[in-house]
């Protein structure tokens, strides 16, 4: 608790580097003094903001009053601070010239501020996923452990309990290593308040010491306690939440699964590994019992983690892991046969491809403040012009060049500033939507000013200020006094030449929107390709929920069978429920098992490896009207205690194993080799395929009768004939009667887990889609303004010709070329960067070509007409004018 | 002698007479805002009461420390007999240009609050 009394260190560090040193220790101990005892325990939430204010104005109030004592210490930093206060008097007239042209800085401020908060999002982002040191003792030195089999097409995969066991006492790499189930559990907590699902996260008893976390409350598991049971660990929330924030916690017995269990402790605020909404933690203790059985080496469960021991580099660990593989592989030929091991930095691990998504998101968003930049640099251009005459009478009155350009440059500072202030405020909001890109492992990101955040919005200011403000400063300060101060301000060919500039920005806002618009529409089609991919499986108008039996009232697997098919024929009889079944698992949720196994009449040496398997009943296949293509579905008769336990396969597995005959009335073993006690499986039906995930194509797949294998977790479907919504509080009620112990867990519509599975797809679209109309709307503006500008220039040009006898359609076509042409020139750079850069966007796109030549058509052509008609209304509209006074006039 | 001091320092001052043996930097800068409700920074503090030593109206010696200082000290005011007189003059100045004329401020202050 005192540590959240200590003031904001990054304040703190500035201030100890800026102060004279005279006021250090008056200054700082004063506002440490005043900040622990007074401000931040009755104002938590204001004490951040009270101390930076003071910080931040302490340093200016003391430099700016003391220059004699500052000069003792000319430090850098010391030095660029007073010159920052030199340039005060121009920041003074920057901002009185800003506030006479309101519209001006309104349109450069939003511009800019749009701009910089998308990027600021993104980049709090990749702050927080990538760049954020995990909240670990020396956290380069975690590694994440994994197994991997080419024959099997298993990637970094989780590791075998035995394997990681053996691991564990060879290898020499490591300080020690532990291990978790990544998968979130849903269990029954009995709170003070009844009972509540809560997610629970098995974790060897060593894995706090790995991470080397200290618990807030009492202790960790301790590292002889992996396989003991009726031990509990809270999350901060759960703690808090849950039981009041009770401070006699640890030590309680409180309930979980129906069960008691004792607290031994809770964790801190920031610890979310393995699970960034880990509710509770609890010990692999269940899986004891299968410590003996093959399925020890064959189960690959847990993610092993472990730390580095001193001296040793990744590498050499991960080549120690590869070698006693090898030799398990040796030792055990029937569970390790190709199988491989290694480890890598866990950050690499868990962040993996999404890296990369980031990445490709902060670039897209910088291409976006390019974008703004040259459209508040095309403003500033426009009103150095206007602003001529008083630079040149400025000039000429002894204002030096660089005087000037400083002037100049101050006004975009000015700008700029504004604009970070906005982005800044804009990122908070764009950063919630971000949260939609992340798994359970990674808790999402949330804005936080440290110091790489703090650098990167500096230097995205220093950036847009000499973006938008160099090439301005440079036109002032290229004056020619003598001539502004004689002509009226009309412009002659210095205009034309400022022209070429401003041309110049708007080919390469063209070309930069087009880029993105590219992208946009690229990742709009490959969601549309992923909307029609076919799921196997009829989503409308089904409900899903998950039960978890009670223990002490359906203790084993025979009674939770029995649970689950009374519930099932329980909900067929709810008004409106058409079809209701029970599964473990959903499709389209990447959920399941995988497993060996032979058939009767194979040969001795045949066997097919590493098949999909999961357990469902019959009505599960009609309530998600998955067709029945030969055979049967399981019914009554498969209930009867003596009946044997049949399967059903997929169309992909009869194609696979059965080219050209039915599979129908073999026999199926779960082993390579059938051994004496091994249970042969009837297949008495083939089934339609179903998708694991939408992005993968249907894979060979084994469902058995769910009486062969209960999981802990029962999943029902539910068809209706009525709204699934509308079904949820029925069901509640019929649960509450058959098990009032078990909550429903996750109900929701087959639709929303569909749609939950084209989340990243969909949320990258928006992001993209939404990028790309800010940067059309901003090409757009400045492809505008510029013709608009020249449309002025030529108004003579245009009085001339019309007095000439030419009509204004012929003035205006001939004009509109003229302008357009730059457009068209941007257009074609931005289509060649565009296929040049979209291989980068080919991990991200589902079934359509990066080089998508409808898309580029379609940019193309949308591109030409908003430059089009962003140039002939302008010049249309100079055309209308009496050249009669045009010519009056001049 | 025409010494004068602003408004801030006349602050300073009076906070420094009014804590006694309690002056520093924290209780004078709390006891200046107290009293007038705007923000001062301790920045501001330090600056304006090295002014007034330099000019030999307050004097300070480093005192002690506490936890949260983290081995920072303390400085201590006591404000000279030369402080007191200006304080005193510019006290009885402004009562001389006010004599008689607090009604019509009052008044006048409330009239320019109704205008807005």
């Amino acid at each position: 608790m005192a540590a959240a009394l200590r003031p904001p260190r990054l304040a703190r560090w500035l201030l100890r580097q800026l102060l004279p040193p005279a006021a250090r220790e008056f200054v700082l101990g004063d506002l440490d003094e005043e900040y622990s005892r007074y401000v931040a325990p009755s104002a938590r939430r204001g004490a951040r903001a009270w101390y930076w204010s003071q910080a931040l104005r302490s340093i200016l109030q003391t430099r700016e009053t003391e220059p004699v004592m500052f000069q003792s210490s000319p430090s850098l930093i010391a030095r660029l601070i007073t010159f920052a206060a030199s340039i005060r008097a121009d920041l003074r007239i920057a901002l009185r010239v800003l506030r006479r042209s309101p519209g001006y800085a309104a349109a450069a401020l939003l511009t800019l501020g749009l701009g910089i908060g998308a990027t600021v999002a993104i980049f709090s982002a990749v702050n927080d996923t990538i760049l954020r040191p995990y909240p670990f003792p020396d956290p380069d030195r975690i590694v994440a452990l994994w197994e991997s089999n080419q024959e099997r097409d298993w990637h970094r995969v989780e590791a075998a309990p035995a394997n990681i066991e053996d691991w564990r006492a060879r290898a020499r790499s490591f300080d020690d290593i532990a291990f978790a189930n990544t998968y979130p559990q849903t269990v029954s907590l009995v709170t003070d308040g009844g009972p509540r699902p809560a997610v629970a996260a098995q974790v060897s008893g060593n894995l706090f010491a790995v991470l080397g976390v200290p618990p807030l409350l009492g202790r960790t598991f301790r590292d002889e306690e992996t396989f003991t049971p009726g031990l509990v660990m809270l999350s901060y929330d759960t703690w808090r939440l849950a039981f009041g924030g009770a401070p006699d916690i640890v030590g309680r017995t409180i309930r979980l699964e129906g069960q008691p269990h004792e607290v031994v402790g809770v964790m801190g605020e920031t610890f979310e590994y393995p699970l960034s909404e880990a509710d509770v933690w609890i010990t692999p203790a269940g899986l004891h019992r299968r410590r003996q059985s093959i399925w020890w080496r064959q189960a690959h469960v847990f993610r092993p983690i472990a730390r580095l021991a001193p001296g040793v580099s990744v590498s050499q660990a991960s080549a120690e892991l590869a070698a006693i593989a090898k030799d398990l592989e040796r030792e055990h030929p029937d569970t390790n046969k190709a199988m491989e091991a290694g480890a890598g930095p866990l950050r690499a691990f868990l962040v993996g491809d999404r890296g990369l998504t980031l990445w490709l998101l902060l670039a897209a968003v910088g291409v976006l403040l390019l974008i703004a930049c040259a459209n508040v640099a095309n403003l500033a251009l426009g009103r150095s012009t206007l602003r001529q005459q008083e630079l040149a009478v400025r000039a000429a009155l002894g204002a030096g060049r660089a005087r000037l350009i400083r002037q100049t440059l101050v006004e975009s500072l000015v700008i700029a500033s504004g604009g970070v202030a906005a982005g800044v405020a804009f990122g908070f909001g764009g950063l919630r939507a971000i949260a939609a890109l992340y798994p359970p492992e990674l808790a999402p990101p949330v804005f936080r000013l440290d110091v790489r955040m703090l650098a990167f919005v500096l230097s995205v200011g220093a950036v847009t200020t000499l973006l938008s403000g160099l090439w301005p400063a440079w036109r002032a300060a290229r004056l020619d006094t003598t001539r502004h101060l004689g002509d009226g301000g009309r412009g002659g060919s210095t205009s034309r030449r400022r022209l070429v500039a401003a041309n110049a920005f708007v080919g390469f806002q063209v070309a930069l929107a087009v880029l993105l618009v590219v992208a946009a529409g690229l990742m709009v089609r490959s969601l549309d390709q992923l909307r029609r991919v076919e799921t196997g499986v009829d989503a409308t108008n089904v409900l899903t929920f998950q039960v978890r039996p009670s223990v002490s009232t359906f203790p084993d697997d025979a009674a939770r069978a029995r649970f689950a098919f009374a519930f099932e024929e329980r909900l067929s009889t709810l008004p409106g429920v058409e079809f209701a079944g029970v599964s473990r698992g959903l499709p389209l949720t990447g959920y399941g098992w995988t497993s060996d196994f032979t058939i009767d009449r194979w040969g001795p040496d045949r066997f097919g490896i590493d098949v999909r398997h999961r357990e469902a009943t019959g009505g599960y296949f009609q309530a998600l009207r998955v067709p029945l293509i030969e055979g049967r579905l399981f019914d009554a008769r498969d209930l009867a205690p003596d009946a044997t336990v049949p399967v059903v396969v997929n169309q992909a597995f009869a194609d696979r194993y059965f080219p050209g005959e039915s599979p129908v009335g073999r026999r199926v073993v779960f082993d390579r080799v059938p051994a004496e006690g091994s249970y042969w499986y009837p297949i008495v039906g083939v089934v339609g395929n179903e998708r694991k995930d939408p992005l993968a194509a249907p894979v060979p797949e084994i469902i058995g009768h769910i009486r062969g294998d209960v999981p802990g977790t029962l999943t029902f479907v539910v068809r209706a004939s009525v709204p699934p919504a509308s079904l949820i509080a029925p069901v509640r009620r019929a649960l509450a009667e058959a098990d009032p112990l078990a909550p429903l867990l996750a109900p929701r519509s087959m639709e929303e887990v569909a749609a939950a599975s084209r989340a990243e797809t969909r949320f990258l679209m928006t992001v993209f889609t939404i990028f790309a109309l800010a940067a059309l709307v901003l090409a757009t503006i400045g492809v505008y303004g510029v013709a608009s500008q020249a449309a002025r220039l030529r108004t003579r040009e245009v009085g001339i010709r019309l007095a000439l006898g030419a009509t204004s359609a012929v003035v205006v076509r001939a004009l509109v070329w003229r302008g357009a042409r730059v457009a068209v020139i941007g257009l074609g750079v931005g289509l060649m960067a565009a296929t040049a850069a979209s291989r980068f966007l080919e991990s991200q796109l589902f079934q359509v070509d990066p080089r998508d030549p409808a898309t580029l058509v379609l940019v193309a052509a949308l591109m030409a007409a908003v430059a089009l008609a962003a140039t002939f209304w302008p010049t249309w509209r100079n055309a209308q004018v009496d050249p009669a006074a045009v010519l009056r006039s001049s | 002698m025409s010494v004068t001091i602003g408004e801030f320092e006349h602050l300073l001052l009076l906070a420094v007479l009014k804590l006694g043996d309690e002056a520093y930097g924290v209780t004078i800068r709390r006891a200046v805002e107290e009293a007038t409700g705007r923000q001062v920074t301790a920045g501001a503090v330090y600056t304006a009461l090295g002014r007034l030593e330099s000019r030999g109206f307050v004097r300070s010696s480093p005192g002690d420390t506490v936890p949260e200082r983290t081995g920072m000290r303390r400085r201590y005011y006591r404000v000279e007999p030369e402080g007191a007189q200006v304080v005193q003059r510019t006290m009885r100045h402004l009562e001389a240009m006010a004599e008689g004329l607090k009604p019509r401020i009052a008044r006048l202050a409330s009239q320019s609050r109704e205008r807005g």
